[in-house]
């Protein structure tokens, strides 16, 4: 190898290949794995919500409306874009995860509907059965029953645990899997009138094709004072409640600064002490072109070791860690993540081009008669 | 290829009013080959009209030849590969680079790891008595021996001029001698100009060149003087 490879110079000079390998690398994970942490979160209480309403609007009564009739409906709404309206009790079960909370739904329905619904949101039952129709059993979402620890048998509901917005006590008879993420209770149906205002609505299915129209008529129920629940709708509420995770996103950015502003300190620092070993190139006859050549190809592999190192960790501590926790919650864990890979990426460039832009004018400054004058 | 200083000029601080005139109204010829020794008292210019030659320093005014190519018009990276292709230095300090063994550090001016010239540079340093060291590193070697290793280093390329400034003020008397025969074997084909105090080293120098103050005072062929 030539002397003034890069492998001499790493192979002379591991301790240092190592530690600013380190920083690289700690800064890289550090990026990776809180953005996969926020995306984590968002990847498993976004779906619990939202995914219902990418087959159906949710209008839910009120105070102001306590009924809603099928006449309000069928006046409302153009009966050439509705497939079906389907009468719902709606509750909810807790669902958390680490940074967040949500209540997925918890659905009342005339058992005429079992099969529509069924349909519908691709549902299976994946351990158990069905809860009997006008009965206090529940057949519980998988991810649901992970997050509540609950199995066939278990009993759920406020009267267990005053923080569940489940009224009453329920036996978990069945364990449904469906990306809708809806639980099912034998009682209390749509009809039963024993339901408060905010606990009854319809399910409005739209025809093929009819989505966004039949969004924009059931938007119109607001105007008539029912809450009315669309895929647009949720999307921006839930946008306007993520705001905590751009602040996330602005703490990693500012993370990124720092560290970079850290490194290129070091970085320079060490370019410093050995400005006898460039001032002695330059005398040599080695020009400041051929002098930054070489350092630039010292910190290109150095931060490239540190990207790929600190690349393939962080998703393996995510796929450990994160994922694993996440999934065994019933939440969905992130640890392949595209954003994440490219947040990472500026802590290793940016070192790069400021730590070379100042060497190379620091390298203009060497003058090598002035290094052996000062020595 | 010879050497011409012509009204050489090198004042340092030029942006203050009291600037210091290293060299003052410079004039000098050399032939292509053969041992030249600057001598002067301390302060004097000696390393300041080295620095000139080499193009490590650019003069104030005036104009330095080196065979056709005025140092005045050419670039820094120009200049560099001048120094590269054809001349070699040894610094009063070794400057070896510490991290580097001593086979490597000779190496460094060619930056080549061939058999042929990994052979070459351990002829040398068995010429100058460190080829043992080929393997350490600077820290593990005494002074003396690191100069040693960077004179070493400084004849890898064939330069064709060799500029020693106090090249054997860290050897012994007996290594300053063996130094100074190995150089005296490039004059046959090379130019080598020495800084010094020890005039006892420039015993055969073919030129001495007296200055102080940044003058050159005098200029003498010992040689051609003892034959007369």
């Amino acid at each position: 190898m030539r002397p003034l490879s890069i492998c001499i110079f790493f192979r002379h000079n591991k301790k240092k290949l190592i530690s600013n390998v380190i920083i690289i690398v700690v800064a890289i994970c550090f990026v990776y794995i809180m953005e996969c942490f926020v995306a984590s979160i968002v990847q498993s209480i976004y779906p619990l919500d939202a995914n219902r309403f990418e087959y159906a609007s949710v209008i839910i009564s009120t105070e102001a409306v306590p009924e809603i009739s099928q006449e309000m409906i069928d006046s409302t709404l153009s009966s050439e874009n509705i497939e079906r309206t389907m009468p719902i009790s709606i509750q909810k079960i807790n669902f958390s995860v680490p940074g967040s909370s949500t209540h997925p739904a918890v659905l009342g329905i005339d058992y005429s509907d079992l099969s529509y619904l069924s349909t519908k949101y691709k549902i299976e039952l994946y351990d158990g059965r069905m809860p009997e129709e006008g009965t206090k059993e529940i057949a519980v979402d998988w991810n649901a029953a992970l997050n509540n620890n609950l199995q066939i048998g278990s009993q759920v509901g406020s009267d267990i645990d005053k923080t569940q917005p489940l009224n009453g006590t329920y036996t978990v008879v069945g364990i449904l899997k469906s990306d809708s993420h809806i639980s099912i209770v034998g009682a209390p149906g749509p009809n039963d009138s024993t339901l408060a205002n905010d606990e009854k609505g319809y399910f409005i299915f739209p025809n093929e094709g009819c989505f966004e129209a039949v969004e924009d008529e059931v938007t119109a129920f607001t105007r008539q004072g029912l809450y009315v629940w669309t895929l647009t709708l949720y999307n921006k509420a839930f946008a306007k409640n993520s705001q905590t995770f751009k602040i996330l996103d602005t703490m990693v950015i500012l993370v990124i600064v720092v560290m970079v502003i850290c490194l290129v300190c070091s970085k320079y620092a060490q370019y410093f002490s050995r400005k006898s070993e460039i001032g002695v190139l330059n005398a040599l006859g080695y020009t400041r072109r051929e002098i930054t050549a070489r350092i630039f190809r010292e910190e290109i592999i150095t931060n490239l070791i540190g990207f790929i190192v600190g690349l393939t960790l962080a998703i393996l501590l995510c796929k450990i860690i994160l994922a694993a926790y996440f999934d065994s919650i019933g939440g969905t864990g992130v640890y392949l993540y595209g954003k994440a890979a490219a947040m990472s990426l500026p802590a290793p460039l940016l070192t790069t081009i400021f730590t070379l832009i100042p060497l190379y004018r620091l390298i203009g400054r060497f003058d090598a008669i002035s290094i052996v004058e000062d020595n | 290829m010879n050497y011409q200083l012509k009204e050489v000029n090198l004042i340092y601080d030029t942006d203050k009013e009291s600037g210091a005139a290293a060299l003052k109204d410079v004039n000098l010829s050399l032939n292509t080959k053969g041992l030249v020794g600057i001598l002067g008292p301390s302060g004097s210019g000696k390393s300041s009209l080295l620095y000139t030659m080499a193009g490590l320093k650019y003069p104030t005014s005036g104009q330095v030849f080196y065979g056709n190519m005025d140092f005045s018009t050419m670039a820094i990276s120009e200049l560099a590969s001048l120094r590269r292709k054809e001349f070699g230095f040894i610094f009063q300090q070794h400057f070896l680079i510490n991290y580097m063994t001593v086979l490597e550090n000779a190496l460094v001016p060619l930056n080549l790891n061939t058999r042929r010239v990994r052979r070459k540079a351990m002829i040398l340093l068995e010429r100058l008595g460190v080829e043992k060291c080929a393997n350490k590193y600077p820290h593990q070697l005494s002074g003396g021996q690191r100069q040693r290793v960077a004179i070493v280093r400084a004849l890898m390329n064939d330069p064709k001029v060799i500029f020693g400034d106090e090249p054997t003020a860290a050897l012994d008397h007996e290594s300053a001698g063996e130094v100074m025969e190995l150089l005296l074997e490039y004059t046959k084909n090379a130019l080598v100009v020495i800084v010094t105090h020890d005039e006892s080293i420039l015993g055969k120098a073919d030129t001495m060149i007296h200055i102080r103050d940044g003058l050159i005072v005098r200029v003498s062929q010992p040689g051609q003087e003892a034959a007369k």
